[in-house]
């Protein structure tokens, strides 16, 4: 898609009543202008409510390091979410963020996108909000190769809403609600992704990776569509939680 | 009452209401075009004897019939007009004594003519809407298809989108990046947005949802009009979810409710939804051509750096915290997450009562204090009396008439036309304490507990028993007579009673 000449930024006039004034005026930094990289430790928000050992740290750690990395700018990165355990991921980050409805993080990520081309705009989700409830979303975000970078962190399972069966789950899964294993049988996100004409993707195990998992999806090339499945490790976790 | 005189006899019960004029418009218009045309053309001789009857600019239209047939074979453009010259200097006799038309020109003031989506659309350009994303369905599709074609003109985009949900979402995600965005359907679109609408009051995110009202419920009658979405809109949702909405009470009503719906949104941070319905969206009006030096407006993007800020400031004035999109820094390195779930005020999860009330209150105060700046709506009529007809969108017209008809009979009945419906304007009461008797007249069906949709809202509001509804579910716009009828056996009724 095509991206909309809107973006004007830095110049624009306030819009909204001003809160209480600034004690002196702060510049905008200057374009192309570079900035030492951001650390962990700015980086860093609230302490992820995550079940100690779950593997949603691992790709946490991963976007700081990109972010470090790639030297972004702490104000042009927005972090979006849909619901889920793994979508509780903008909490974690000190950075703009928005968590979304369960499913819709892609759409609400496509309106900033398509509005904002100076952003660098992450999305992540699970497995159920990417592929059950936002699974119509997936394709059609994909076909219309938007400027974002997608993470899924894949379970296999629904984990907020402990231990359902997800639309990634292996026949024979047993789940509170397919107590003699799981009879459908998994979607394969990957090929639905190249099908449905995403650019790039991607599966990595979180644990086999060094360098950053995911790109900006910033500048002119190629866009971005990363795919995280966590299979076993995930599983092994959960069922000893659940 | 111009009539065919070769078709139609009038009957005598008709003659009583209006004089009858005969014209043998088929057998004048074969004449005038030869006998190939057939019967085609008498539209275009009826325009001619209405150009004589209403003293018309001839040469204008003689152009606007060569425009519109050009690209045909000459000869049809002819027939064309020698069918309009040939209505055009019939003689009406008499006619044109009996009536005296005022110059209509010499307002000066120049029109325009379009219907309701068009000046719905039109009116998101001029308040500066950029961006926006929808769904085609029945009657809203012509507003996203305006604003496809004429949104790029202007920098601007317009998605359409794989369904409603996504459309609603798109266009929230677009509005927290810092463009008032709007999305909009029909009935059963509605219903798909109602939880991302949720969303966007709990996160405080600015949007316009546009709704051009058909028959309900499901699928129901997609080319029909009806008042019935009233309650969704105001109340849609789980949870307590405060948001504003509106409706346009005419064509150019459209046009100016549609700006006044932005920046609403804008100024409280709240989704407005605009209550459209498939009578507007299809009529075409002509109204004064809108001074667009004045109401245009851009909507600047306000990226401009933040010392700290908190997007769900508590102490913030009317409990408006200004919107910070993304690209805005924050210096002291906190930044705002903008969220379904309850919160703080930085936008962080909590289950704390206290903050969950306080948030609540924080919401509904927003809607609060829009209430206390809007307009008491003007009552036409009179002051005070018998009755007081209540109405609400495309209903406007149908009503006054009636009020017209009934004072002339002499009847002392007045007419109240709310176009801000949630929150409603302040100081109603006082208005209905004039009246011995109310009713709300809406296109909807009388309901279970024997009330339409807003007369619920009224009677919930003000505990005025004298609220009742003159409701009709038809599928049919109101005609003068409906109401006139309602109101002569209502006040006849209650004349009886005392
Ligand atoms: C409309 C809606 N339906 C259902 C839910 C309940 N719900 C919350 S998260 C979730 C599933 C999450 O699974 P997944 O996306 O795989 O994320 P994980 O928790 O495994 O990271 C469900 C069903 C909801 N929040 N909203
Ligand atoms: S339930 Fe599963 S997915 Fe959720 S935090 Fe715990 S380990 Fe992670
Ligand atoms: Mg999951």
């Amino acid at each position: 898609m095509s991206s909309p000449s809107l973006a004007t930024p830095a110049q624009a006039a306030p819009t909204a009543p001003a809160a209480t004034p600034l004690p002196a005026p702060i510049v905008a930094p200057a374009e192309g202008e570079s900035r030492p990289p951001l650390t962990k430790k700015q980086l860093a928000a609230d302490h992820p409510t995550w079940c100690p050992g779950c593997g949603d740290f691992s790709v946490l750690a991963l976007y700081f390091k990109l972010i470090e990395k790639r030297r972004l700018w702490h104000e042009k990165i927005v972090t979006i979410s849909g619901i889920g355990c793994s979508s509780r991921f903008p909490y974690f980050v000190q950075a703009h963020g928005a968590h979304f409805i369960h499913g819709r993080a892609l759409p609400f990520a496509t309106g900033v996108s398509l509005t904002r081309p100076d952003l660098h705009v992450f999305v992540f989700s699970g497995d159920g909000d990417a592929f059950s409830i936002g699974g119509n979303h997936f394709t059609h975000t994909a076909r219309k190769n938007v400027k974002l970078t997608f993470v899924v962190m894949d379970n296999e399972v629904y984990g907020l809403t402990k231990k359902q069966t997800s639309p990634t789950s292996r026949t024979g899964f047993r789940s509170k609600t397919d107590l003699w294993g799981a009879v459908d049988q998994p979607i394969n996100p990957l090929k639905q992704a190249l099908a449905a004409g995403g650019d790039v993707c991607g599966s990595q195990q979180p644990h086999q990776s060094r360098a950053p998992a995911a790109d900006d999806g910033g500048g002119d090339g190629p866009r971005r569509l990363q795919l995280h499945p966590l299979p076993e490790r995930m599983r092994r976790v959960l069922s000893r939680r659940l | 009452m111009l009539y065919d005189s070769d078709h139609v006899e009038p009957k005598p019960e008709w003659q009583r209401d209006y004089r009858h004029v005969g014209v043998p418009i088929s057998g004048l218009t074969v004449e005038a075009i030869g006998g190939t045309a057939r019967d085609k053309g008498k539209n275009v001789y009826a325009l001619g004897l209405i150009a004589k009857l209403f003293d018309l600019n001839v040469e204008k239209l003689r152009s606007l019939i060569q425009e519109r047939f050009a690209g045909k074979d000459a000869s049809v453009a002819q027939n064309a007009l020698n069918a309009f010259d040939a209505g055009y200097s019939y003689s009406l006799g008499h006619l044109l004594e009996t009536f005296r038309f005022a110059d209509s020109q010499v307002r000066g003031v120049r029109q325009v003519v379009m219907n309701g989506n068009e000046a719905l659309a039109y009116g998101l350009l001029a308040a500066g809407v950029r961006f926006g994303a929808g769904y085609p369905i029945t009657p809203w599709s012509d507003i996203m298809e305006l604003l496809r074609r004429e949104l790029p003109k202007y920098g601007g985009t317009f998605v359409q989108c794989e369904d409603e949900i996504a459309a609603v979402s798109m266009a929230l995600g677009a509005s927290y990046a810092g463009r008032v965005a709007v999305t909009g359907s029909s009935g059963p679109g509605l219903s798909l947005k109602v939880e991302a609408l949720g969303w966007g009051v709990m996160a405080e995110i600015p949007l316009v949802i546009v709704d051009v009202q058909r028959g309900g419920p499901s699928t129901g009658m997609p080319t029909n009009v009806e008042q019935s979405d009233l309650n969704l809109a105001c109340f849609g949702g789980h949870g307590d979810s405060p948001r504003v909405v509106l409706a346009p009470a005419n064509v150019e009503d459209c046009f100016y409710m549609a700006i006044e719906a932005v920046n609403i949104a804008r100024r409280y941070s709240v989704p407005v939804i605009l209550l459209s319905d498939q009578a507007i969206a299809t009529r075409i009006e002509a109204f004064d051509e809108p001074n667009l030096q004045k109401v245009c407006q851009e909507l600047p993007l306000d990226l401009s750096p933040a010392r700290a800020h908190k997007p769900y400031d508590l102490a913030a004035p009317e409990g408006v915290a200004a919107h910070r999109p993304p690209g805005t820094p924050i210096v002291d390195g906190i930044y705002p997450v903008v969220t379904g779930l309850e919160h703080d005020e930085f936008g962080h999860p909590t289950s704390s009562p206290k903050l969950h009330t306080q948030m609540a209150a924080k919401r509904r105060k927003k809607l609060q204090a829009l209430a206390a700046t809007l307009p008491r709506p003007s009552v036409y009529g009179c002051r005070s009396g018998q009755l007081l007809l209540i109405g609400w969108g495309s209903t406007a017209g149908p009503i006054r008439e009636a009020v017209d008809r009934a004072r002339a009979a002499g009847q002392t009945v007045a007419a109240l036309h709310l176009r801000h419906l949630h929150p409603l304007p302040l100081g109603l009461e006082e208005i209905f304490d004039a009246f011995d008797h109310l009713r709300v007249v809406e296109m909807n069906d009388d309901g279970v507990y024997g009330y339409g949709q807003l007369a619920g809202l009224l009677r919930a509001r003000y505990r005025n028993q004298k609220i009742r509804g003159i409701n009709k579910a038809d599928g049919l716009a109101f005609k003068v007579r409906d109401i006139v009828e309602r109101i002569r056996h209502d006040v006849e009724e209650a004349m009886t009673k005392n």
